[in-house]
């Protein structure tokens, strides 16, 4: 059996790159794309301590998160065809709503 | 399927609002037919309720006299040593219910098709209506009270907006007149409710918990109650149930509405003034005077479906309600008051008809003959004789098909010219004359020409009141006497616009364009033709209604009677 | 209380085959109506005037057979509907009673119909006057059939409705539909009285079966139980036929109902309308007890006298006709007031023969004053034309001698000449007066004496409408010469419209009813038990002195009349008093009218107030909810304003950090949770 240790650090890798993905890229769609590998760095986890666990709650619960992220991918693929409609552009630095005026 | 016909029925338009969802546009033709196809589903589901419906003698509010029951536990909630709040999803029929479930399918079904031409904001007006068709059956069938409450209330909503977004000039006034009007007769009902919530329990409903003890019957629970025994016990379940309510046995005997209660307010008992609130809270709905002034407000500014559906049931849950629920709960203060009722129903019917010989706008008119006619069906009740309290129902009836049909007609006449004031015509009937055919027909019938509904309904209000002041001096002989001078009084504002409005040389208001005044439309006809149908098919074969609900009719007579 | 009287069943009987046969007959005119009501404007004008009179002629056959078949009583009773263990019945009942009416009513509405062939076809032959008229007949037989009185209401009701459209017939006439609108709630007002009557009857016998009633009210006077019940029950049915068959004081709807046309005129004066009601009161007759029958016989003379003076003044040919009607239906009354129903019944008949014969003859005089009007009409000279005042007719005797002979047979049958049907069934009712005189005494004399005179002044009147129309010279030519031309061209009708008048005309002379034209005695009218049963004695001196006073009128009028030619004034005294019918109409509208609309005020204000007083409620809370409004904006508001301003405040500093980019919410997020991470490891 491959130790706990190994997964976390895989996780790690996938959280810090996506980390990475989100904060840096302009384009929205990378940013959503760099959320996913956040939520499969989470999933791991769960996957890995999971196994621990003769319920394997753990990893039943992995695959209700994989299927929220699902539909919440399509919620947010959504939002940004809404928002090109709108703005015409997809690039985060013209994106500046948020703040109220 | 069969097991589920009620609540198929109550909650067939909410379908029908899903896909009103999904029509997309502005387009108010599909709606429309959304609307209409619900309420003929409905129509057609009642129908056959109606037709399979066996007229057999049951005591009245026994489990037996209902058909098609469904009850289900909908939830409870511990109230610590109140006890138990059980309430339960509580649907049946019987004759009573028969006759307005048919009525308030064919009232609903004709306003789906008066609302053929709305074109403002027509998704939400076609949403409002169908709302609307849920509540009423729901009113009509729902045997737990707070079920029926629910409805009941729920009844205001979609009226409010309908009212106050697609009625006349003086709309908003007119909806917020009629909501708070209404909303205080709610109040007092719902007071009622709570008093008899608290003061009664459900023998039946805490057998089911008990059952693991061998040898407990219901007897043996209301004997416990009735000797104290099981007083203020946490495991008391408290029910709207109106079956278990109608028997004298489960409420407490030193509870607020129980035998033994001396508590006195004003000089009368808790009992009396339940009576008097729910008296009140459906006499509003009724309306009877002097609680029937948004009544005509709220008619003249509402638009016509809604305005049909107002006149054709709305009025008729206020009637239903006292059938149903004020008269077998209290019958002795329902006996002992039976003066005063008495009173009221004749002040009605001839206070309306005196205002209604007045009225310049036609629609006002049409709206105090219909608290007039109302007034029957109190001054039936007060009788409580099997053909009063039947001809209470059957005018109910008939009054629904009729007012409907009146108010459509005033409608054709406000499409067109936009105009309903009585002395701005003259001489109709040679410019447009199918549709005086159809007002003379329905005028007819309101004032209780013979060959139609209101006739039967009427004559039987008549001997039943009659019978009562001899046989049992509910009433004094005078009243139904008097209330006869009604039928003079009908007949003489229908007759005088008549002779005002449609004979005589044709002219009009010089604000009237003449072009505008055409004839009735094919679509237009069929429905009106259909509905005066109905009328004559009712007033000549009552058999068909009575009938069915005759047994029904006999067993409230007795039951009240034995209760009194 | 009716605890003294023993229930009885009500049972059921079906039908035999006569009875069917009597059914079919009063289906056909409502077959008609319903076909000819919906189909009226897409078929021809004279297919649907011949089928209305076809199955008229075919229903009067039948009615012949059926009365010529029919032995004893033919009772048939089925449920119209029930409410539980209550049953509602209705029953027919055929006896030699209701089938002669049959026969009768469908005769004249035979004759009615063919003579309205002719008279409608140049008048605006509106598609819904046939089927209107066989409503009118439909309903007269459900009356005569039917053996409830529940049923008896609804027909009753019908012929009111019936009766409303046909008089309202030219509905753009404003006299037209006033009047129809006056028959209409005349009538209902009485009928109020006819609810009542089946209220009580029900309440206290629980049936309306008249036949059970019958039995039931015969037991209760028989055990002397609560007369009160037949009193009132008896007194509200005759208030009943007070509107329908126009009596005092509500017979002043009559005269003006003669704004329909003339053959409705006829029908509603002859066999349908009024007879209803005197039909009505001849079959519950057994209510009438105790003092009701002296109240019925008291009106009925007051209404005889009343109408036949008000006859006298008036120039309207068909108005004359219709005081006439009033005046005799006055006798019919009293007849039954005193008991005579089978010279009630018998003046009803030969009535209805004679009289809708004079309608018709007159009508076809005013239909003659029609063609000249509308001949004017045609060479663009209009004038306004009263086609039925009698002050512009004269020497129509000679123009149109058939309905000159038809009047003056039915004329003489009117005024009670002997070998005429007139004669013999007004003398069967002066001599039950005087029977009944004779036994009770005091007022019944006067009675008598008003009896004889109104049997003089119907003569008077008669011959003064005889003179005015028939003979002298054509007064109108006076006034206007030019209707000279058309005029010269006045002929006799056509005989469509003759044939009916020779018919009724005929039905006036003695031999259809007695063959002893001088009286009925030995006739088979009044001999074979043929209502009541009841034996009438005969006193000679009776005829003798009516035909006197007849004489003696007619002689008076001749004398008065015969030299005028001019236009006449024939004022008498009173005459205010006759021409505002008494009165009545100003006494209806001051005592009834006047005071509903001034009811009707007081509730509108009454109406105002509840809601002036609603509104008040409302503002109140309305004062309320603005106090209410200041306390919360000053001082809740302003707490919370304050709380929220330095919230606000703290917020907006951090705020000023932010660009609204996204990722730079991403930063504040990992910098927080950075902290909560340092802060985690510190605590632990």
């Amino acid at each position: 059996m491959i130790p706990v240790d190994y997964y976390i650090i895989v996780s790690i890798l996938l959280f810090s790159i996506g980390s990475a993905i989100v904060f840096t890229r302009r384009n929205i769609l990378y940013v959503l794309m760099g959320i996913e590998l956040i939520f499969n760095a989470a999933n791991i986890n769960l996957v890995a301590f999971g196994q621990l666990d003769p319920d394997l709650n753990g990893q039943l619960f992995s695959m209700l998160i994989i299927t929220v992220a699902a539909a919440e991918s399509v919620v947010a693929l959504a939002i940004v065809i809404v928002l090109f409609k709108k703005l015409n552009t997809i690039d985060l630095n013209e994106i500046t709503h948020l703040k109220e005026k | 399927m069969a097991t589920h016909i009620l609540s198929i029925l109550i909650f067939l338009p909410l379908l029908g609002v899903l896909g009103l969802l999904f029509i997309q546009g502005d387009d108010h033709r599909s709606y429309r037919w959304v609307s209409v196809l619900v309420t003929a589903l409905q129509l057609a589901l009642s129908i056959y309720l109606f037709t399979a419906f066996k007229p057999e003698y049951f005591q009245f509010h026994s489990y037996d006299s209902l058909v098609y029951m469904e009850k289900a536990n909908w939830f409870q909630l511990s109230l610590g040593n109140l006890g138990i709040l059980s309430v339960n999803y509580f649907l049946g029929i019987d004759g009573l219910s028969l006759s307005m479930i048919l009525l308030s399918a064919i009232v609903l079904f004709a306003g789906a098709c008066a609302s053929w031409n709305i074109t403002k904001q027509a998704k939400g007006y076609h949403a409002l209506y169908l709302l609307l068709c849920i509540s009423i059956p729901g009113c009509f069938l729902a045997l737990d009270l707070f079920l029926f409450f629910l409805f009941f209330e729920f009844m205001l909503l979609p009226m409010f907006f309908l009212i106050g977004i697609w009625g006349g000039v003086r709309r908003e006034y007119a909806s917020i007149k009629f909501f708070l009007y209404t909303l205080l007769g709610s109040i007092l009902i719902l007071i009622v409710f709570i008093v008899l919530f608290i003061s009664t329990y459900n023998p039946a409903e805490m057998m089911e918990y008990v059952s693991s003890n061998a040898g407990v019957t219901i007897q043996h629970i209301q004997e416990g109650i009735h000797s104290g025994e099981l007083i203020n016990n946490p495991s008391i379940i408290h029910s709207l149930d109106l079956i278990q309510l109608s028997n004298p046995v489960n409420y407490f005997p030193n509870g607020l509405l129980g035998e033994h209660n001396t508590l006195t307010v004003f000089g009368y008992s808790i009992r009396t003034w339940c009576f008097i609130a729910l008296l009140v809270g459906f006499l509003i709905k009724l309306p009877a005077f002097p609680f029937h002034t948004w009544l005509p407000d709220a008619h003249v500014e509402a638009p016509t479906a809604v305005s049909v559906v107002l006149a054709g049931i709305l009025l008729k849950i206020g009637g239903y309600g006292l059938i149903r629920i004020a008269w077998p709960l209290f019958p002795q203060e329902a006996g002992d008051a039976s003066w005063w009722i008495g009173l009221i129903g004749v002040t009605t019917i001839l206070y309306a008809a005196f205002v209604a010989l007045i009225q310049t706008d036609l629609k006002k008119m049409i709206a105090y003959s219909s608290v007039s006619h109302m007034g029957f069906v109190v001054l039936g009740l007060a009788a409580a004789k099997t053909e009063g309290i039947t001809g209470a129902v059957y005018q109910m009836f008939s009054h629904g098909l009729i007012s409907a049909l009146l108010f459509l007609l005033v409608g054709v006449l406000y499409d067109r010219t936009h105009d309903r004031m009585i002395p701005n015509y003259r001489g109709l009937i040679s410019k447009m004359p199918a549709y005086s055919v159809i007002v003379t027909i329905a005028f007819f019938a309101s004032l209780g020409l013979p060959g139609m509904s209101g006739f039967i309904a009427e004559i039987l209000i008549f001997i039943g009141a009659f019978k009562g002041a001899i046989d049992t001096a509910a009433i004094p002989v005078w009243m139904p006497l008097v209330a006869t001078l009604g039928l003079l009084l009908s007949a003489s504002y229908y007759l005088w616009t008549l002779q005002r409005m449609f004979f005589g040389k044709f002219s009009t208001h010089m604000s009237i364009d003449r072009n505008t005044l055409k004839d009735l439309t094919v679509s237009e006809k069929a429905l009106l033709y259909s509905l005066s149908g109905l009328i004559i098919l009712f007033g000549l074969f009552p058999a068909i209604l009575l009938n069915k609900i005759g047994p029904s009719m006999e067993a409230w007579t007795s039951f009240f009677i034995n209760m009194k | 209380m009716s605890g003294l009287i023993p229930h009885i069943e009500v049972p059921l009987i079906p039908a035999d085959s006569i009875s069917m046969l009597a059914l079919t007959i009063f289906f056909m005119p409502i077959i008609t109506f319903i076909l000819l009501f919906f189909t009226g404007k897409h078929i021809l004008a004279s297919i649907r005037s011949w089928l209305a009179t076809g199955v008229m002629g075919v229903m009067f056959v039948l009615s012949v057979y059926l009365h010529i078949s029919i032995k004893g009583e033919h009772l048939s009773r089925w449920i119209w509907f029930e409410i539980g263990t209550i049953k509602f019945t209705t029953s027919m009942l055929l006896n030699n009673y209701s089938t002669t009416m049959m026969v009768i009513a469908t005769f004249v509405s035979f004759m009615v119909h063919l003579y309205s062939v002719q008279y409608m076809k140049e008048r605006r032959n509106h598609s819904k006057y046939f089927p209107y008229l066989a409503l009118f007949v439909s309903s007269m037989l459900g009356i005569i059939l039917s053996d409830n009185l529940l049923i008896t209401f609804i027909f009753w009701e019908l012929v009111g409705l019936a009766s409303f459209l046909l008089i309202g017939f030219w509905y753009e006439k404003d006299t037209s539909a006033a009047a129809a609108k006056k028959a209409f709630l005349y009538n209902k007002f009485a009928d109020l009285a006819f609810v009542i009557a089946i209220m009580i009857l029900y309440a206290m016998y629980g049936t309306t079966e008249i036949s059970i009633l019958k039995e039931l009210v015969n037991l209760s006077v028989t055990y002397q139980a609560v007369l009160a019940v037949p009193i009132f029950a008896g007194l509200a049915i005759w208030f009943a036929t007070v509107g329908k068959s126009a009596q005092f004081p509500l017979y002043v709807w009559l005269p003006d109902a003669m704004a329909g046309p003339t053959p409705v005129s006829a029908l509603l004066h002859a066999a349908t309308m009024v007879a209803a009601g005197v039909f009505l009161l001849l079959k519950t007759s057994f209510l009438l007890i105790d003092w009701v029958p002296n109240l019925i016989t008291i009106f009925g003379c007051v209404t005889a006298l009343l109408a036949a003076l008000q006859a006298i003044r008036t120039f309207d040919s068909k108005k004359v006709l219709a005081f006439s009607t009033v005046s005799q239906l006055g006798y019919m009354m009293m007849a039954v007031g005193v008991g005579a129903d089978d010279a009630a019944f018998f003046h009803l008949a030969t009535h209805a023969f004679f009289k809708a014969c004079l309608f018709l003859s007159v009508g076809a005089v005013i239909h003659a004053m029609h063609h000249m009007q509308s001949h004017q009409f045609d060479h663009g000279q209009y004038k306004e034309l009263d086609a039925l005042d009698m002050r512009l007719m004269g020497g129509f005797r000679k123009k149109m001698p058939i309905t000159f002979a038809a009047y003056s047979v039915s004329y003489a049958a009117l005024i009670g000449l002997p070998f005429f049907s007139g004669f013999l069934s007004k003398d069967a009712i002066l001599g039950a007066l005087y029977d009944r005189a004779v036994v009770s005494g005091s007022w019944s004399w006067l009675i008598v004496a008003v009896a004889f005179t109104t049997v003089g002044l119907t003569a008077f009147y008669m011959t003064r409408q005889m003179i005015l129309i028939f003979f002298g010279e054509f007064r109108l030519l006076k006034t206007d010469a030019s209707y000279k031309k058309y005029f010269d061209h006045i002929v006799e009708s056509e005989w469509l419209i003759n044939i009916p008048l020779i018919l009724l005309g005929a039905m006036s002379f003695w031999f259809f009813f007695s063959l002893n034209p001088l009286h009925a005695q030995t006739g088979w009218w009044m001999k074979d038990a043929f209502v009541s049963g009841t034996h009438h004695e005969f006193h000679i001196f009776i005829p003798i002195v009516a035909s006197l006073f007849t004489l003696g009128a007619i002689a008076i009028a001749v004398q008065k009349y015969k030299t005028i030619d001019a236009f006449v004034d024939t004022r008498l005294t009173l005459t205010r008093v006759f021409a505002n019918n008494y009165f009545i109409e100003k006494g209806i509208t001051f005592l009834f009218v006047q005071p509903v609309f001034m009811i009707s005020n007081m509730c509108m204000a009454t109406d105002d107030f509840i809601n002036r007083a609603i509104h008040a409620k409302a503002y109140f809370f309305i004062v309320v909810a603005q106090l209410a409004d200041v306390f919360d904006r000053w001082v809740i508001d302003g707490l919370v304003h304050f709380v929220a301003g330095f919230i606000r405040y703290i917020g907006s500093f951090f705020r000023s950090y932010l660009k609204g980019n996204i990722q730079g919410y991403f930063y504040f997020t990992l910098i927080a949770f950075a902290l909560m991470l340092l802060w985690l490891g510190w605590y632990l």
